[in-house]
């Protein structure tokens, strides 16, 4: 929006950093009308700005535009000069999240008064959000000034897969941006989730880090979460009690691809939690039991009889898993000294978790007696 | 309360000899850097970070009590600022003029509590408990039972949580409708038996603490596969002893906090090797100036500090006053809420 504004406007702020000494509103034309309200911090009433005073004397750009932010909103003031105000401030702090608010006002402000359609306002807003996007990564005030502009339009914008992307190709584990991308997809399934586009993408991220939880966390997503979720919403209850009633059709072949899939990603990296959490996720999904993966887990350990002290066990996530097998199917010896090992060799850090699981053993190995 | 960083450096030491295994927790020395907090409102950072003050006030203050100094912080001057920061919608902001968010409004309620100022609500102004208990009814949503974080609508399972925590302290949790938040949380539960902040956002330390805090406020934690959520959890713990909040992430102070305090909610703290936490607490103190950062090495802050403390006090570290899990407040204080008696 205020990239598009006409040029008989005086210049904003040019140096963003709140450091600067210079005034910039109590020396602008455009702002001699604005009595500018210093910060009171203390009970209300209190006549002596107090603290204020003192910040003068080292922040003067930040704090004299938060004074003339207080004098505009005062008086819900929904200008130009309102909004660059705004952009000044978000460009010095973009997590005091009153301004992000603030913004959102004055824009639908304008485009009313102004005549501008709300999916042109939106793009323009969106254009000048990219950038402050990639300067601040951890905000999360921007994320959901992207999301109420972007619920506004009627179709995905052609631009947001690839900028979303571009984002994550800073920070791939960002739960701002994650949470963002659901949204996207539960707004606009159509093309996100009706065609192989979110799959693909998703794909690409693991195969660039096979250790990313969040894309893995999106995977079960696209593949099974969002129809459980469509599910919850229709039927009320929750997941455990939606899978229980067996509510929902299961995909044979995309359950089958779904596995293939994370014991392929397995095989390449062991000692993975993701991908072992994820096949355990698509098995429960698919009321398939975890014993069916015996000789696929007895591969990451050497075999039945291996030593499980020795170097033939390459993933920790195996022991763990072939503890639950063996114990599901009586085999409770060897369940057991799956669950030394991981005690003693493997994971001391949780030995008392393992214990507690090699307890557990022993209780059902007594009462199949 | 300034959440300024710094000066100090989480891993400093005074004594070049002391070995890791001597670290202690320097009390006196952290109690020093929170009084000292709100003597630095001529940094720049400290005005920048103006948008957290209140949630600050609640990290420095709960830090002091867990500590055992209460009174470190003067009574009358932390009831003026936390009124101060109440708007005409019953809600609390930041800080003075800023618009009211549950985030700030659950920090306000924790401080009167903390400072035993409940009462004084009930003199100082109209309305009183209610009034707030009110603005934080009327956030949460009647279709999904889930609640905002102020009138934009933002949800998260960290601000259903707070209105939880906030409306017990208050005794106001019939002003909610439990049953459907309850429901809510449950369709978080992700595929990996953890909670995300929404239905299927993934799984984080963070906000299985929200999540499993809100049931054990409403005695609902029978919900939970407490050993499948158990086990997820104390892998959390690496080799150097620190917690991650989710599965190959760096660890951080912080979540001996969120982690931590959810095995304890599940009855599973003896899953990890407390000793080695502790080490790994320690080694982010700066002994020489207090406080505590995410790792070692870091520039300390008050909310590494308080998250850190509290851990310790979970792991029954000796000269600490015990905490609550659920709350993250003085188990005394929270203990005698008349919410809990009933």
């Amino acid at each position: 929006m205020s990239k598009a504004q006409p040029s008989a406007v005086p210049s904003r702020p040019k140096n963003k950093s709140a450091k600067k000494r210079e005034p910039f509103y109590a020396v602008s034309p455009r702002w001699s009308d604005v009595s500018p309200i210093p910060l009171i911090e203390g009970p209300p009433g209190q006549k002596d700005p107090g603290p204020a005073l003192a910040t003068i004397a080292y922040s003067p750009r930040y704090s004299e535009a938060m004074s003339y932010l207080r004098a505009v909103m005062a008086v819900n003031e929904f200008s130009r000069r309102t909004l660059e105000l705004t952009e000044d401030i978000i460009g010095m702090n973009p997590a005091h999240y009153t301004v992000w608010l603030y913004r959102v006002k004055i824009l639908k402000a304008l485009w009313e008064s102004e005549g501008t359609r709300t999916e042109d306002g939106v793009m323009a807003e969106l254009d000048w959000l990219e950038e402050i996007s990639e300067r601040n990564l951890k905000n999360y005030q921007i994320w959901h000034h992207r999301q109420l502009l972007v619920s506004l339009l009627p179709k995905l914008p052609t631009t947001e897969p690839e900028f979303v992307a571009h984002i994550l190709s800073f920070d791939s584990k960002n739960y701002h941006v994650w949470t963002y991308r659901q949204w996207l997809c539960r707004r606009f399934p159509d093309p996100l989730l009706t065609t192989e586009m979110e799959l693909q993408a998703v794909d690409a991220l693991i195969s660039e880090d096979v250790r990313n939880n969040s894309a893995w966390n999106h995977r079960y997503f696209v593949c099974f979460g969002a129809d459980e979720l469509k599910a919850i919403e229709a039927e009320g209850g929750n997941r455990k009690e939606i899978l229980a009633k067996g509510g929902l059709v299961v995909d044979e072949d995309l359950v089958e691809r779904e596995i293939n899939y994370a014991k392929d990603h397995i095989a390449w990296a062991p000692q993975n939690p993701s991908a072992w959490n994820y096949l355990k996720g698509v098995l429960q999904r698919a009321a398939i039991s975890v014993a069916d993966m015996q000789v696929f887990c007895e591969g990451f350990v050497g075999g039945r009889h291996a030593d499980l002290m020795s170097d033939s066990v390459r993933s920790s996530h195996a022991l763990d898993w072939l503890a639950d097998i063996y114990r599901l199917t009586g085999h409770f010896d060897s369940s057991k000294r799956c669950l030394h090992a991981l005690a003693n060799k493997w994971d001391p850090v949780r030995r008392k978790y393992w214990d507690f699981r090699a307890k557990q053993v022993d209780e059902e190995a007594r009462e199949d007696q | 309360m300034a959440l300024v960083a710094g000066p100090g450096i989480g891993g400093s030491r005074s004594s070049a000899g002391t070995l890791p295994a001597e670290l202690t927790l320097v009390i006196d020395k952290h109690v020093k850097y929170i009084q000292g907090l709100d003597s630095r409102k001529d940094e720049l950072d400290y005005w920048l970070t103006e948008h957290l003050r209140l949630n600050g006030v609640y990290w420095g203050l709960t830090a002091l009590h867990l500590l055992g100094h209460p009174d470190a912080l003067p009574r009358d001057k932390t009831l003026e600022f936390v009124l101060a920061c109440q708007n005409q919608d019953g809600g609390f902001g930041a800080a003075p003029g800023h618009d009211s968010h549950m985030l700030y409004t659950g920090s306000a309620v924790q401080i009167l509590a903390t400072i035993d100022a409940l009462t004084d609500l009930e003199v100082s102004q109209t309305g009183g408990k209610e009034r707030i208990a009110r603005y934080i009814a009327g956030l949460q949503d009647p279709t999904t039972g889930t609640f905002a974080g102020d009138e934009w609508g933002e949800t998260d399972t960290r601000f259903l949580y707070i209105a939880f925590n906030a409306l017990s302290i208050l005794d106001m949790m019939h002003l909610v409708n439990v049953e459907s938040a309850v429901s809510y949380i449950q369709a978080c539960a992700n595929f990996d038996g953890g909670f995300g902040r929404a239905p299927s956002a993934e799984t984080h330390a963070g906000q299985i603490f929200t999540c499993l805090g809100a049931l054990s406020i409403v005695r609902r934690l029978d919900l939970v596969d407490a050993e499948r959520l158990g086990a997820w959890l104390s892998d959390r713990q690496l080799s150097n002893g620190g917690l991650n909040g989710r599965p190959e992430k760096l660890v951080d102070v912080c979540y001996s906090w969120w982690v931590l305090s959810s095995l304890a909610m599940l009855g599973k703290l003896h899953w990890i090797d407390a000793a080695k936490l502790i080490t790994f607490i320690l080694s982010c103190q700066d002994s020489e100036h207090g406080g505590i950062s995410d790792m070692p090495g870091d520039m300390v802050d008050v909310f590494h500090t308080v998250f850190g403390v509290a851990g310790l006090s979970l792991l029954g570290y000796p000269g600490l006053v015990e905490v609550d899990p659920v709350y993250c407040m003085p188990k005394k204080i929270t203990q005698a809420l008349p919410y809990h008696q009933a």
